[in-house]
């Protein structure tokens, strides 16, 4: 080969090495990021299973009371004639923590003045969704609260 | 847009290009040794501090929650153990790496004029590594974390002049309690990191400035520009402590150990880290006092002083000849022979 | 200003004024050390309380008066209760030796021992119950001391058949001071107390194993030796304080071995799920009809520990009673059946999660799933007594759901592993195919320097 063939030949080596190894660094930066993104994103729990919210005698009618079930605030309502409602107890507009009137029977939000009815529906205010609703079952004098 | 436009645009806004044009033209000496270690310790350091901040998202400092945080990381977390074995991997090569370093500059006698505060800055850098690597161990608080906390603690107290004070700071009171652990965690995770950043530049300034010592011929010789030559080199050495560390970490199981319990005996098996070995071989087997003092306080006022010789070494041995090279030898060989005695 | 040398003076004058006060008490205290025990007794009745009527708490120089001159006697009878006595509960509530012995504290001579002053030296079996209880059964003096104390042992002893013994006057029979000790008493919580949960059984071997003594009474000797062999005894010894010795069943007060009748209803004391099945099992009647206890011809009372559910086993325990090739014998062999496939899930779980815990995986939620499994397990040994099959299907179902869950757990960790390993050689892979293209590139460059030097 000529002197310039070889020249120009070599650098397109050249170019290709260089991009290989740019391109394998790459790589190996992804594998890289991968356990360490993967940790930092520990699997969102969903769900409250199954959790004992106390004693029924603890609860007295026509009240409301905050429990905190797997790191989330739960109200659950004693109606007045009798029964049991649950709901997660954040609001639907930006997460304010709502309580049981018991004058107006309905659930209030302060921050924004949001409210919902006594089955969690958002009734007016902000609140763009309905109260996540949790399932009530009272077994030998215990409350246990289940989501749906 | 190609891609050298972007860079362009940048290089117009930043200025890189005529940096990088300017360092990378620079000459470096292909056969230095210095440059090859230097470039792995800073490496491992950023991989500490990589591992470092993902650990430190999920750790939890407190006396009672310490031991169940790092079992969640290792157990719950994704790739946890991982990073946790990588942080401890990376972290042990590093204090070999600057030992070594620190070694072989004694060897060569690279530590004379004019380069006296380069070696005084690298002798305060490996120190604080190896507080690095004692503060490390007493984050997961377990029964071996903590017997460490207090014999380390107490070993401070013996440090001749300030070793109360040293003590009391370093316990946050007269005993060891949460605060104990949260004084230690602010150390590892910003003290420390801060330090050892300042000191890294201090370190590179004084390389910089001081001219060549000409003891060590091999610092002459083939030279080659920092790129693309020796940042292709440096990044295959790069990529071979990369492979060895994340290789430690996948195959070595390192079981956390138990909860520590402040009302339980210390474990027989309570060790320090390796490097301390020596100065643990010396504690068990020194008798109960030397020279009409406590062991452990000779023992304290001894390192003390042999730690000032090393850190003075430039203005003890002026010449770096064979007598340093010797009793380097000689130290060398006599705390191997500690260290296997203290592991039987 | 008053000079320095009056200051001095009369601080001096102060201070050796306080010391002549002091002075007597100093000089006892060393007199009890060495100087003979009539001066001791001498100078600590001038200072003596006048001795009250019952409750007979005395003061503690009354105490010493007794203990410090007997203690000092070279006769071990003597000796011995008074040195026994210092670290015992007794001596710390400052119950003095006439709490017990009564006698006239306030003599300093052997006057005291006058036995028309009511003084004791020796109580027989009623005399020890009648002083033990006397405090004892008296709440409102108790609990004084300690409102946790019980104060029925008076009204429960005499119901017992080692009560009854002792109000015959034998000899052998066991009062309050053969089981807590004479002048050695401490508290039951105390690991040196011999009524101590963890002590009882060796307590009350000292009489129970002796063969010459128990053939008087036509009693076995074998119930420790049984016991020790027990669940019970493992459970306790093994931490867990609930778990019964001797007194756990038989009661401590009132020791009298539970009838024949009687033995399922102190077993369902801490039993109850499963004597509750077992009543609704065809057992129940047939073994009334045969008048055979509720729990024994399974289960040892003493030795008691769960009963052989293999069939292949010679120890199987259907067989002790069912012969080979009758229906309830069938109905066993179902059971038995249902038992081992339960455990069988059991042990392969719990050996699947050893097996990952040994390549240093931390299997989280794995430990919790095995425990509720356990729970599982253990309600299906519950529904067992009802020797019912079809009320078992559904323990068995909720046993094998659970092994279900915590293999599930197991298995996807292992799986993650693996593909995490699998990551580690792709990783391994790129990191080395890097390697080589950065080593290649080297050369290539420093080949490049030397031809242009050239």
């Amino acid at each position: 080969m000529s002197k310039d063939e070889k020249a120009t030949a070599e650098s397109g080596r050249r170019d290709f090495l260089g991009m290989a190894i740019v391109g394998t660094a790459a790589a190996l930066g992804v594998t890289a990021a991968v356990p360490g993104i993967s940790f930092l994103r520990p699997d969102s729990r969903r769900v409250i299973g199954t959790a004992s919210a106390g004693k029924v005698h603890d609860f007295q009618l026509g009240t409301g009371r905050m429990v905190l079930l797997d790191d989330r605030p739960v109200l659950i309502i004693r109606l007045p004639e009798g029964g049991f409602r649950a709901f997660l107890a954040a609001c639907t507009h930006l997460g304010c923590i709502v309580k049981y009137s018991q004058e107006r029977n309905r659930i209030e939000c302060p921050c924004h003045r949001g409210v919902y009815s006594i089955e969690g529906a958002n009734v007016s205010g902000p609140p763009p969704r309905p109260l996540e609703t949790l399932k009530v079952e009272v077994e030998s004098g215990e409350i246990f609260v289940r989501s749906t | 847009m190609k891609a050298h436009h972007i860079s362009n645009w940048f290089s117009d806004r930043l200025g890189w290009r005529a940096l990088s044009s300017d360092v990378g033209g620079r000459l470096v000496s292909a056969r230095n040794p210095n440059i090859y270690i230097g470039g792995v310790i800073l490496f491992l350091f950023a991989t500490q501090i990589a591992s470092g901040v993902l650990l430190l998202l999920h750790y939890q400092s407190s006396a009672e929650h310490a031991f169940e945080s790092v079992t969640r990381i290792a157990g719950e977390y994704p790739y946890g153990d991982l990073v946790r074995g990588v942080h401890f991997w990376s972290g042990q090569l590093l204090v070999g790496t600057l030992l070594f370093q620190l070694v072989l500059s004694m060897l060569r006698g690279s530590f004379t004029a004019p380069r006296e505060l380069v070696w005084v800055s690298g002798v305060v850098i490996t120190t604080v590594a190896a507080a690095f690597a004692f503060t490390g161990s007493v984050l997961p608080w377990t029964d071996d974390a903590y017997a460490q906390a207090r014999v380390g603690s107490q070993m401070a107290g013996y440090v001749p002049v300030i070793g109360g004070t040293l003590l009391r700071l370093l316990r946050g009171g007269d005993e060891i309690t949460s605060q104990t652990l949260q004084k230690v965690f602010g150390f590892h995770v910003a003290v420390l990191p801060a330090s050892f950043t300042l000191l890294l530049v201090l370190h590179f300034y004084t390389i910089r400035s001081a001219p060549r010592v000409t003891t060590t011929p091999a610092a002459d010789g083939e030279k080659i520009p920092m790129y693309p030559d020796f940042v292709v080199r440096m990044a295959a050495i790069i990529v071979g402590v990369l492979v060895v560390v994340v290789s430690l970490a996948t195959f070595v199981a390192r079981p956390i150990g138990n909860a520590a319990d402040a009302t339980a005996a210390s474990p027989a098996s309570a060790r320090p880290t390796w490097f301390l070995l020596p100065v643990h071989a010396l504690l068990k087997s020194a008798p109960t006092t030397l020279l009409g003092v406590d062991s452990a306080r000779f023992i304290g006022g001894a390192l003390t002083g042999l730690y000032l010789l090393v850190a003075a070494l430039p203005f003890v041995d002026k010449r770096g000849g064979r007598v340093t090279t010797g009793i380097t030898c000689g130290a060398l060989v006599l705390a191997a022979l500690l260290t296997i005695h203290a592991l039987y | 200003m008053p000079s320095i040398r009056a200051i001095f003076l009369a601080f001096s004058a102060t201070l050796a004024t306080q010391l002549a006060l002091a002075g007597p008490t100093i000089d006892a205290g060393h007199a009890a050390a060495g100087k003979s025990a009539q001066t001791v007794l001498h100078s600590a009745a001038t200072t003596k309380k006048a001795d009250e009527a019952p409750p007979r708490e005395v003061s503690e120089i009354d105490t010493n008066t007794c203990a410090t001159c007997h203690g000092s006697l070279p006769e071990t009878k003597y000796s011995t209760p008074a040195k026994q006595f210092v670290a015992s509960v007794h001596a710390d509530d400052r119950i003095g030796c006439v709490g017990c012995h009564k006698g006239d504290p306030r003599d300093p001579t052997v006057r005291a021992h006058d036995r028309e002053g009511g003084f004791t030296p020796r109580p027989n079996e009623q005399g020890i119950v009648a002083i033990c209880g006397g405090c004892h059964s008296n709440a409102p003096f108790i609990r004084r001391f300690n409102a946790r104390l019980r104060t029925d042992q008076g009204d429960l002893f005499p119901l017992s058949l080692h009560g009854k013994l002792a109000t015959t006057g034998d000899p052998n029979a066991p009062t309050c001071a053969t089981c807590h000790g004479y002048h050695d008493v401490v508290s039951v919580s105390s690991l040196l107390a011999p009524t101590n949960p963890r002590n009882v059984a060796n307590l009350c071997a000292r009489c129970h194993e002796n063969p010459e003594l128990m053939k008087k009474y036509g009693l076995p000797i074998n119930e420790k030796a049984k016991w020790q062999r027990s669940a019970h005894a493992r459970a306790l010894l093994g931490g867990n304080p609930q778990s019964p010795s001797c007194t756990g069943c038989h009661g401590p007060h009132s020791a009298t071995p539970p009838r024949a009748t009687t033995v399922g209803r102190v077993c369902g004391q801490c039993h109850p799920d499963q004597l509750e099945a077992f009543r609704q099992s065809p057992h129940s009647k047939a073994y009334r009809r045969l008048g055979l206890s509720e729990c024994v011809p399974c289960h040892d009372p003493h030795e008691a520990r769960r009963s052989s559910w293999d069939i292949n086993s010679s120890e199987f325990v259907c067989n002790r009673c069912h012969a080979k090739d009758t229906v309830q014998r069938q109905v066993a062999a179902e059971l038995s059946q249902m038992v081992s496939t339960a455990r069988g899930r059991l042990v392969r779980a719990k050996a699947r999660y050893e097996a990952l815990k040994a390549q240093g995986i931390n299997v989280h939620g794995a430990q919790y799933s095995l425990d509720q499994l356990d729970t599982e397990q253990q309600k299906l040994s519950i529904t067992l007594h009802s020797l019912n099959p079809s009320r078992m299907r559904v323990p068995m179902a909720a046993v094998i759901d659970a092994a279900d869950r915590s293999e599930k757990i197991i298995a996807a960790a292992q799986q993650e592993r693996q593909l995490r390993r699998r990551g580690y050689y792709v990783a391994l892979a790129l990191a080395i195919t890097l390697l080589g293209l950065l080593v290649t590139k080297a050369v290539q460059l420093a080949r490049q320097r030397s031809r242009s030097k050239a």
